[in-house]
């Protein structure tokens, strides 16, 4: 859980040079910040995508978040590595839309319905799990949800992820367990053709 | 199976202690004890590492080509403007008069228009109450988004940024940042002594109206670093900027949101805010209600 990506918390060799990148931008090198975006840009990219579990609000949220990045840079002070800062730019930016369409509920990713399985249960491939996984995403909290996506799909730091989400560390734990418990109920049926009843007494009868 | 169903903890409680939460609780040998003895709770317990597993090896999804060729048309766009918006500032602000059309250059694309359009209108009822009817819907949003302690939406520039040139003082700070942030009807409440003008509808101009020293601070990457000397942080968006004067002194009031809803951060700077110097004259929590 605690695989972090290079550098992102202590800073190792890679975030020097996102720095000068910053620094240089904020210098007026006009080719500093798209070198910044295209060496980060598919993480950012699935970070949204999977935060906000739609192809065109994820392109939206990125390019408000690499905007405002642009414009803060000069500000950026280096007190956290510049892919944390980037991070907290982006899930900020999607938090902000989820919150603003909260009246509608949150659209599940294309191709798979949030209820049903895409396929029967016993045809289930490596694809098919991964549909359905979206799928049971795109139905947690979006709090529990921007924490596992940051932790247990992309393998931040609970640290990390803490400062990227300005939460404490116990909240970020506490998001995981609680949203990771959520999928799981919500994939069992899926991924056990016939699930055994006990599976999911624990918390029905308790 | 073997034990009675009301002896399962519940889900929660099976997630915390997979997590690691409940370890040096009073709860966690019982629950621990009763895992290592009931099948169905072991295979939960399971389950949830199942899931982890799958989690972690969902594959990585690139940013497809019309994302990333839309994403750098945006900052080749915003880098244009950002460059005009140098080129204008040494002219701009003489007396206090910026034309409109340089001014809503510095937006990027996709804000102008409506705020064009929005300080057109306005600028044709400027002084007549009501005014703030009209770009209360901008406002909203960005007064809401900002709420949520974000900092990245593009139309960061719909925050309350206005050049009142009121005189705050520490006993009107707090009802004067409330009117920033709550009040959509700030234009038209009584003007202060000091300000003889009608006064201007909320971004309507902000550039033409304010304290001529604090000019370098309307500049967004200034703006941006001072802000972020203040919160130790970069990309913290505030809720309101007021270029107005305190104690009789050219000062920008900064409103920032705070981790409690129900209070607003103000900031009281000097013109010379910036990174290493906050240049602070006066700081208060501000309830929004008064």
């Amino acid at each position: 859980m605690d695989g972090a990506p290079e550098g992102v918390v202590t800073g190792a060799p890679a975030a020097d040079s996102d720095l000068e990148l910053v620094r240089a931008h904020a210098a007026g090198d006009p080719e500093a910040f798209g070198e910044l975006v295209r060496r980060h840009r598919d993480r950012l990219w699935a970070v949204a995508l999977r935060t906000l579990g739609d192809r065109e609000e994820a392109a939206d949220a990125l390019q408000d978040a690499f905007i405002s990045a642009f414009r803060a840079a000069a500000g950026f002070r280096g007190d956290s590595a510049v892919t944390t800062w980037l991070h907290r730019i982006v899930v900020n930016a999607c938090l902000d839309r989820v919150r603003r369409r909260a009246a509608r509920p949150v659209a599940p990713l294309p191709e798979t319905g949030p209820d049903e399985p895409a396929e029967p249960r016993d045809a289930m491939g490596e694809r098919d799990i991964r549909l359905a996984i979206d799928g049971a995403l795109a139905r947690l909290p979006i709090e529990q949800r921007s924490a596992i996506v940051l932790v247990d799909i992309h393998g931040y730091s609970v640290a990390e992820t803490a400062v990227i989400l300005d939460i404490a560390e116990g909240t970020v734990k506490s998001r995981c367990a609680r949203g990771r418990g959520r999928l799981a109920v919500l994939l069992a049926g899926i991924r056990n053709p016939d699930p055994p009843s006990d599976v999911e007494k624990p918390g029905v009868e308790s | 199976m073997n034990e009675p169903a009301a002896d399962h903890p519940g889900i929660d409680a099976l997630c915390d202690l997979d997590a690691g939460l409940l370890a040096g609780t009073p709860g966690e040998a019982d629950i621990q004890a009763h895992v290592a003895g009931c099948a169905s709770c072991a295979d939960f317990i399971a389950l949830l590492a199942t899931t982890r597993e799958q989690l972690a090896a969902l594959p990585a999804v690139p940013m497809p080509p019309d994302v990333a060729e839309r994403i750098d048309a945006a900052l080749a766009s915003e880098a244009t403007s950002d460059q005009s918006a140098n080129d204008e500032s040494a002219p701009a602000t003489v007396a206090g008069v910026t034309p409109l059309g340089s001014a809503r250059s510095r937006r990027p694309r996709w804000v102008r228009g409506a705020s064009a359009v929005a300080a057109g209108i306005a600028l044709l009822v400027a002084g007549a109450v009501g005014v703030d009817a009209l770009t209360a819907g901008n406002e909203k949003s960005g007064t809401v988004s900002g709420a949520a302690e974000g900092n990245s939406a593009p139309n960061d520039r719909a925050q309350r940024d206005t050049g009142s040139a009121r005189n705050y003082t520490s006993a009107t700070l707090a009802d004067g940042v409330r009117a920033l942030v709550g009040d959509r009807n700030i234009a038209a409440r009584p003007p202060q002594p000091k300000s003889a003008s009608p006064p201007l509808p909320l971004g309507a101009q902000p550039d033409a109206v304010g304290p001529p020293d604090l000019r370098r601070l309307r500049s967004p990457a200034q703006l941006a670093s001072c802000v972020a000397e203040l919160t130790g942080r970069a990309g913290v968006r505030p809720l309101a900027i007021d270029y107005a004067t305190y104690d009789g002194e050219p000062a920008v009031i900064i409103v920032l949101p705070d981790a409690d809803p129900a209070v607003v951060q103000a900031w009281v700077v000097g013109p010379g805010c910036s990174t290493g110097n906050p240049d602070l004259r006066h700081r208060e929590v501000v309830p929004r209600t008064g």
